[in-house]
């Protein structure tokens, strides 16, 4: 859903000179996957072992209680991210200015609770104007 | 529709049983209540945030291609989103 609707504003994000990238700890493949179903024309990369959302402070262990229920339904997240130790990273979203400080900064770990993408819009807008 | 309207829809459907999810009672107390908790640990303030240097970093996309970040950067404003996939 919420690639779908980033991708629904990527226009207005590249007429203000950003790149859009997403990071997930899936697989390559499962990633591909992603970008087939929802026609995403911005890439996800492969966050292998979620070494940078750990670098972003967004990678999270996941409780026993919530790896039984996943293993339960034969959710198999190791296997789904090549990764044994059943984390994910929190959603998160942030601009970072060419300078490589970060402008804006989004996380909330219910991932039922996004903003719009549009939200972005005023960051990347005053980004261009500081350029130009 | 508003990608939170979209969201809010998902979650009052999912969290009444509803298919396609047809979730039973239970599964749903136990995310809620890994949320609830993950919430209260406080991990969410304790990330990057704006005025902070963003970590660089080198990623595949899913044919093989390294982008950095630095070389992104070069081009104009970076937009990351964390997704946990699925």
């Amino acid at each position: 859903m919420e690639l779908k609707a980033l991708e629904a504003a990527k226009t207005k994000y590249d007429k203000l000179g950003a790149s859009l990238v997403a990071i997930s700890p899936q697989t390559a493949a499962n990633s591909r996957k992603s970008v087939e179903k929802n026609n995403l024309t911005f890439p996800i990369l492969s966050d292998t072992h979620g070494k940078v959302s750990e670098a972003f402070g967004l990678r999270f262990q996941l409780p026993d209680y919530l790896i039984e229920l996943y293993e339960g339904f034969k959710n198999d997240l190791p296997l789904f991210n090549d990764d044994p130790s059943w984390t994910l990273p929190m959603p998160a979203r942030f601009v970072i200015g060419q300078d490589g400080v970060i402008l804006y900064s989004e996380v909330n770990p219910d991932y039922t609770s996004r903003p719009e993408p549009e939200d972005l819009l005023p960051v990347l807008e005053r980004a261009a104007a500081v350029k130009a | 529709m508003s990608l939170q309207a979209q969201l809010d829809a998902f979650k009052a459907d999912f969290e009444s049983g509803k298919p396609p999810y047809n979730a039973p009672r239970p599964v749903i107390e136990i995310m809620q209540r890994a949320t609830a908790e993950l919430i209260a640990t406080g991990a969410a303030s304790l990330t990057k945030k704006a005025g902070d240097v963003a970590p660089s970093f080198s990623l595949k996309d899913p044919n093989g291609n390294v982008l950095d970040s630095d070389e992104l950067l070069r081009r104009g404003p970076l937009i990351l989103t964390f997704y946990r996939g699925a």
